[in-house]
């Protein structure tokens, strides 16, 4: 009775035991993918390739961490390459599917670089700003959206800028002809590729304050 | 109203107008300025001293039925002091029994601190739901407002307003038609509590749809408490407590709660001691897969005020801010600042 | 019977007509507009008697009562022009607004005194441009000044005019017949002073030494409403200490601490009395309030300095 006893024991602490082992298998495998150490959840897989430092291909993913409000401000640091004719836009303040956002989208044709600001007010091109800009090299900027404004007040600057002022600024959207159309209506920000590479995407405070 | 010659040109037409009105010569001209300088030193912040805001009031009967209210304001903006319209309006207080309206540009009359120039705060710096919700200076917008004292036997006192709505907070382009303007409502109370002692009690409601459909609404509750000792006030509570919700056309609505408390006591005729509690959340934050994430902004901020009469005032303060995000601070930040206020002009109204 | 009926009627009227709704900042000027209204009027001080009407807030609970005023009375010169224009404006009666017919500024009426001369600005304190307004505290100028609640009441209630007129006469000889009464009791005390006997702690007795003929040495203040430095003080016990001053007086809501450091540098003791009527207190009228004024300048001036 009592070896009986013993045996019966045994068994549960063995099930009991696997169920542990199962769910702890189990757990590792709802962990997102990270692109520079920050976790996203893949929108449109494409043909999107991804490491952990690059992002190439066509598709769309959003990270996963939410801005802390609709109306915030923050900065975005871009390094992308782009292939003839290839896109990279980068979405902040959309839904989690990238839409209703504020994007800066940069489109290569030839040597040029074209851009613009798409919001649901509608797209204003700046390509005129990049001017010069030899679109078939890695290209770095860093973006300001200000999505605390109406409508969004969007600036750029290229990577070297350390002085993060209005006068600075490669892009300035408050300037006229280069007005932002609308706001964003989301917490989400992320990327969407066509023929691009993208080997940083980070987020930071605001650079430039009123 | 950008240009600084004519800025200096509008100054000596008051300064004139002033001393003219100061010799009796019947117009009932008020002019006063006020000086608001602030210095902040953190360890990333700018760590400057600066002119925050200059302003230039101008009121007057207009005739026996209207008032005018003008008043120019220069704040800090990329470096430069631009001088802006704060508030332009013909109003009456005579016109309709119980009633007071008034018509132009102006801060809105909602809230406890929208309804006070940022100068005659009692604290430094705005609160994070201050900021959030209405302005850092104040929501100020073009329209009509209509106040009316109910005819009972005790204070209630109902605002209700419209403006144009095109832009909501502080804007330096025209902004757009929205779908439906701002439009707003303040209910107030009064209870007096024992000898010299008094609160204020107000519910507000402010609305909006902007131009891209998305609709805004506000409540808030603002409490505001005084005893005053002779000229002294010696203890000062005031507070209010907000929540929005931001509904797009398309997409989730966010909700949002913000609030401040300040209690402050006069140890002196001259020195009073406050601390400003300063909480904000957005309660519908979730990440990309849907899970909640708790999220708290916080401050504490001690402030200690000096006031050698009613038209000076001396504040120093010290804003511990941080950011709990995931249940982790992500963000915290000491600011020290220093402030100096002044009055010239016409003796200001002491409000409750 | 045409007429007969219309007469009853006005009669009747008149019987059940209200009293006018009469404001006044201070207790002071509603006793006053009580004793020339008498039951044709219903008043109301906003303050209680307690307060320094210098630094009063815009309780929202005057802005009600106003905007149910028939009549608003008001010190003037200066003395709530950090509160009472807002409560009247914000009360929304054009009635009891500057320039409507309920609107009464008692100070206009009044020979004022201290009205500064040559350039003012507040590098001196809180000076009244106009000259100061603590009027009342003198019976004969709360007469003068009351002269201005009267044209108030005439002009709102035509119909009680004469009734207004004879008990404004009748307050003006009850005040003078309480000035006179009160000169007798300090005459031989003031006969027996050499010089000023008496130091404020605010210019609020000016009016009152005006009165009876009491020579004050100055104020406690060195400029006014700007709280003494310890220096100040020093300096003027000193001073007083050496004129032989009798008392120092002060209202109540005046500085207890730098009245009694005061008196402690100075071996002058201080006296702090009510300014005003207060309803809810010991000095419920005006006679009451003469009185106990009259009686502390005489134990003032029976006092021995130490």
């Amino acid at each position: 009775m009592f070896k009986k006893t013993i045996q019966t024991s045994l068994k549960s602490l063995a099930v009991l035991g696997l169920l542990c082992v199962l769910n702890a298998c189990g757990s590792s495998s709802t962990t997102s993918p990270t692109f520079n150490s920050v976790e996203y959840v893949v929108v449109n897989a494409g043909t999107l390739s991804a490491t952990p430092t690059n992002l190439s291909g066509a598709g769309s993913l959003v990270f996963k961490a939410p801005l802390s409000q609709v109306g915030s401000k923050n900065s975005y640091r871009v390094t992308f390459t782009l292939q003839d004719t290839g896109s990279v836009t980068l979405v902040a303040n959309s839904t989690v599917a990238l839409a209703s956002g504020v994007s800066v989208k940069f489109t290569r044709s030839g040597n040029t670089l074209n851009a613009s600001l798409i919001t649901t007010g509608g797209t204003t091109d700046i390509s005129s700003r990049f001017t010069g800009v030899d679109a078939s090299t890695a290209l770095t900027y860093q973006v300001d959206v200000h999505n605390d404004e109406s409508p969004a007040h969007v600036l750029l600057w290229d990577s070297a800028e350390t002085s993060f002022t209005t006068a600075a600024a490669r892009v300035n959207s408050e300037n006229s002809g280069l007005n932002a159309l609308g706001q964003g209506t989301g917490t989400y920000w992320g990327l969407v590729l066509d023929k691009a590479t993208v080997t940083a995407a980070v987020l930071s405070t605001a650079k430039f304050s009123e | 109203m950008k240009n600084p010659i004519l800025v200096v040109l509008i100054g000596m037409v008051f300064l004139s107008s002033f001393s003219k009105a100061e010799s009796g010569d019947g117009t009932g001209l008020q002019l006063s300025t006020a000086g608001d300088i602030v210095g902040s030193l953190s360890k990333d912040g700018k760590n400057k001293l600066e002119v925050r805001e200059a302003e230039f009031l101008v009121f007057a009967p207009i005739d026996h039925y209207f008032d005018g209210v003008l008043n120019l304001a220069a704040h800090q903006e990329n470096g430069a002091a631009l001088f802006e319209i704060h508030e332009l309006t013909i109003g009456s207080t005579k016109l309709i029994p119980r009633s007071r309206f008034r018509v132009g540009q102006y801060f809105l009359g909602i809230g406890r601190l929208n309804q006070f120039h940022r100068h005659d705060w009692v604290f430094t710096s705005a609160p994070k739901v201050q900021s959030e919700f209405l302005h850092s200076e104040g929501l100020n917008d073009t329209g009509i407002e209509y106040g009316y004292l109910l005819p009972i036997p005790f204070y209630l006192d109902l605002t209700v307003g419209v403006t144009n709505g095109w832009v909501f907070g502080h804007a330096h382009t025209e902004g757009s038609k929205p779908y439906f303007p701002t439009h707003y409502a303040r209910l107030a109370t009064y209870n007096g509590l024992f000898a010299n002692g008094g609160m204020q009690t107000g519910i507000n409601y402010l609305g909006r749809t902007d131009n891209q459909g998305t609709k805004t609404s506000l409540f808030g509750l603002d409490l505001t408490a005084k005893w005053k000792e002779a000229s002294v006030l010696k203890f000062l509570f005031q507070s209010e407590g907000w929540y929005r919700i931001k509904t797009p056309s398309s997409g989730v609505s966010e909700g949002a709660i913000g609030f401040y408390l300040f209690p402050q006591y006069a140890f002196t005729s001259t020195l009073q001691l406050g601390v400003r509690f300063d909480g904000f959340t957005i309660t519908t934050l979730q990440d990309a897969t849907g899970a909640q994430i708790a999220n708290f902004d916080y401050a504490m901020v001690p402030t200690l005020t000096y006031k050698a009469s009613e038209f000076s005032t001396i504040r120093a303060s010290y804003n511990f801010k941080g950011t709990r995000f995931q249940g982790q601070t992500i963000n915290s930040e000491q600011v020290f600042e220093l402030q100096a206020v002044f009055i010239l002009g016409s003796h200001p109204a002491h409000d409750f | 019977m045409k007429t007969s009926l219309i007469l009853f009627l006005i009669s009747v009227s008149c019987a059940f007509a209200k009293p006018l709704k009469v404001i006044t900042s201070t207790t002071d000027l509603a006793w006053a507009a009580r004793e020339i209204g008498k039951d044709k009027v219903d008043v109301t001080a906003l303050l209680a008697g307690t307060e320094n009407p210098h630094y009063v807030d815009t309780i929202p609970e005057y802005i009600r009562l106003a905007s149910e005023a028939d009549v608003v009375c008001i010190i003037g010169l200066e003395l709530e022009v950090g509160w009472m224009p807002k409560v009247l404006a914000r009360s929304g009666n054009a009635q009891v607004q500057p320039g409507g017919k309920g609107y009464c500024e008692t100070g206009k009426a009044v020979t004022v005194l201290e009205k500064p001369t040559g350039p003012v600005d507040r590098s001196m304190g809180d000076i009244h441009v106009a000259g100061n307004p603590h009027f009342w505290l003198s019976p004969k100028s709360l007469t003068e000044g009351s002269q201005e609640v009267l044209k108030a009441f005439v002009r709102v209630d035509p119909a009680h005019s004469k009734e207004f007129e004879a008990n404004y006469k009748a307050l003006s000889t009850k005040l003078e017949a309480l000035h006179k009464t009160n000169q007798a009791k300090l005459k031989p005390y003031l006969a027996a002073l050499k010089g000023p006997a008496i130091i404020e702690y605010h210019k609020e007795f000016s009016y009152f030494f005006y009165a009876y003929e009491i020579q004050s040495l100055g104020s406690i203040e060195e400029k006014p409403g700007v709280p003494p430095s310890a220096g100040r003080i020093a300096e003027v016990a000193l001073t007083a200490k050496s004129q032989g001053i009798k008392g120092a007086i002060g209202g109540e809501y005046a500085p207890h601490k730098t009245m009694e450091r005061f008196s402690e540098l100075s071996g002058v003791k201080s006296f702090q009395v009510p300014t005003s009527i207060q309803p809810k207190g010991p000095w419920k009228d005006y006679e009451s309030l003469q009185t106990k004024l009259v009686d502390t300048m005489i134990e003032a001036f029976s006092s021995k300095s130490k």
